[in-house]
């Protein structure tokens, strides 16, 4: 009978002692399930961003690519799916990745990218032999880009979705001292080539359905007043008045082996430019003055102007107090500038809405570096037009780069 | 009955008080070491399921389906604290479809004050909210929850923190069994009582910042 108890006692407790392991197994596998799941989860989603980054190189080496491989394999696995789809002048990249059986989807909306988004753009910071700092004067308020090393003084303020430089970052002392304020994404060693045929691209489009071509003139003036143009080839000749819409239908105008000479107030979506010098003879302003502030502002007027050499303020009598430009200006081969601004007396401000993309950075005027004063020329105003960020001017030259508009995960 | 039935009588009372103490000491450890392993899990649970919720929105900062409503950098953050932050986002429509609906929503992340209902001094609520409405949580045991922000060239930034010039964060959760297992015993350290579990993300950067 003894002998019975004893089995009985040491079967009853071998049985407890199972329940428990079994107890201790089961929370231990729940605990390492648990940590796994979120192993998987976050595997799969770097498979998904990996899928992400795999179409956006493709798709900015070139723009009509599209996956021929799906469902592509990571790690040995065909656990990555990726689309494109066209909508618009948008693309949409889809990537979804598998991991153990869990999924994740990313979606990122991409748009190519026209100079005209750029507050400021310069593929030369200074012309050959000088040097010129971004100071803590100097703000901008869009997207900046050089091609050049950015020189800063005194933390200058750089407040836009996108800050890069082709160079490295030079500080005047250090960074303690010098370093800059940037608000949004910061590229170093980016570098954005111009294009050679920008211009030459507006020519075309001009000399298609629905543009106009000026040639046979070494100048020609144009003069924007609101839903008319007015346009002369001679100073003291009189104007011509057109209908803009009678002259260009696309907002297309281009002037063929002469400088342009604008001024005026625009009405609606126009491009004119030329492959010599622009030059400014009085303000250029929008009809509907947009908030610059405002990416949605309901204001449709918008001015793009193309030069091959140079964009001048001219130096005249109606620019000697303050010249309004509202534009994004492009400049294939050369600067915006003010002409004469060694020389030309204190002229107040430029007040720049839009934006400036130039070949080599030029002057607008000079300043005692003690006090700060403006000797000559122009102090700058310049604002950025946050419609450019939506908004592109009529045929305006593309970066032939991609910028992402949104990323969903 | 003779003395030594006696003896035999004085030793089972013995032994089996002895085994009597055996199994009370068993039992014991078995119900110490089941509520800690249980404890963990349920811990580890918890954090899982707070942080899938955080890298989920904060992945969706400055995010909005309607690309020309997506809000300039400097605009992305509203507020930015050691322990709270609220920012712009377009929350998704439902469950199944985790796009939004192109109209920008204000999401809120707050650490609340200490929870005084459990055996654990130092669980806190961490409230997620859109501003206006209604604060509802549940004590998933947090009792630490920190942000540290960096600028462009990954230099931490001092309070009061410039929200504009947020380039990426650091995020801290520390977890805690709200309830603990023997939480009179003096003798006990606070890390014997309540399992831990800890997360750190380092340099959060949502590519909506840095689109």
């Amino acid at each position: 009978m003894g002998g019975k108890a004893a089995l009985l006692l040491v079967l009853g407790f071998s049985s407890i002692l199972l329940i428990i392991g079994l107890n201790f197994n089961s929370v231990s596998g729940s605990a390492a399930d648990n940590s796994g799941k979120y192993f998987e989860l976050v595997t799969a989603k770097e498979i998904a961003r990996t899928g992400i980054n795999l179409a956006a190189s493709n798709i900015a080496k070139n723009p009509g690519w599209q996956p021929d491989g799906n469902p592509y394999s990571f790690s040995g696995e065909e656990n990555l799916i990726i689309s494109v789809k066209d909508t618009g002048d948008v693309k949409t990249i889809t990537a979804i990745g598998e991991y153990k059986g869990i999924t994740k989807l990313i979606e990122v909306k991409v748009r190519a990218a026209s100079f005209s988004e750029f507050a400021y753009f310069s593929d030369e910071e200074a012309p050959t032999g000088e040097e010129i700092w971004w100071t803590k004067k100097d703000s901008v308020w869009g997207p900046f880009h050089t091609n050049d090393v950015l020189r800063v003084s005194k933390h200058p303020y750089f407040n836009g979705p996108s800050t890069s430089h082709g160079g490295s970052l030079i500080y005047q002392s250090d960074a303690a001292a010098d370093e800059p304020v940037i608000v949004g994404d910061y590229n170093p060693g980016l570098t954005i080539s111009l294009p050679i045929d920008g211009v030459s691209g507006l020519s075309t489009k001009a000399s298609g359905t629905g543009g106009y071509v000026f040639s046979g003139h070494p100048e020609v003036f144009l003069e924007f007043a609101g839903d008319s143009l007015k346009y002369k080839f001679n100073a003291a000749d009189a104007y011509t008045t057109v209908l803009g819409s009678d002259l260009s239908t696309s907002g297309i105008i281009y002037v063929e082996n002469g400088n342009l000479r604008l001024q005026g107030t625009v009405k609606g979506k126009w491009s004119v430019g030329t492959n010599k010098s622009v030059y400014l003879d009085d303000d250029i302003v929008y009809n509907d003055v947009p908030d610059f502030t405002d990416k949605n502002d309901p204001s449709n007027d918008l001015l793009g102007i193309l030069s091959k050499e140079n964009v001048y303020v001219t130096n005249n009598a109606e620019n000697s107090s303050d010249i309004n430009i509202h534009a994004s200006i492009y400049v294939e081969n050369g600067g915006f500038q003010a002409e004469d601004y060694k020389t030309r007396p204190v002229s107040g401000y430029i007040n720049l809405v839009g934006g400036v993309t130039q070949k080599t950075r030029q002057g607008v005027g000079t300043f005692n570096s003690s006090s700060g004063n403006i000797e000559s020329g122009f102090a700058k105003n310049y604002r950025y037009d946050s419609r450019l960020q939506r908004m592109v001017p009529p045929y305006f030259p593309s970066t032939s780069t991609f910028r992402i508009l949104s990323w969903l995960e | 009955m003779g003395f030594s039935t006696l003896i035999d009588i004085l030793g089972a009372m013995i032994i089996g008080a002895l085994m009597l103490l055996t199994i009370k000491a068993f039992n014991g450890n078995v119900s110490e070491n089941t509520s800690k392993y249980h404890s963990d899990l349920i811990v580890q649970q918890n954090l899982v399921s707070i942080i899938d919720l955080i890298e989920y929105d904060f992945s969706r900062l400055g995010y909005c389906e309607d690309p020309t409503k997506i809000p300039n950098p400097e605009n992305m953050i509203l507020y930015a604290d050691s322990t709270a932050i609220e920012f712009c986002t377009d929350l998704a429509l439902n469950s199944s479809d985790f796009r939004g609906d192109g109209i920008l929503d204000t999401l809120r992340y707050e650490l609340g004050d200490d929870v005084n209902k459990t055996p654990n001094p130092n669980d806190k609520l961490l409230y997620r909210f859109i501003p206006g409405f209604d604060k509802d949580a549940s004590n998933l045991g947090i009792t630490h929850f920190s942000i540290k922000y960096f600028d462009n060239f990954g230099n931490l930034l001092s309070h009061p923190i410039n929200a504009q010039i947020i380039a990426s964060m650091q995020i801290d959760i520390k977890v805690e069994d709200c309830y603990g297992y023997d939480t009179d015993n003096l003798e006990k350290e606070h890390s014997e009582k309540y399992q831990t579990a800890l997360w750190r993300q380092i340099r959060l950067a949502t590519k909506n910042i840095s689109r």
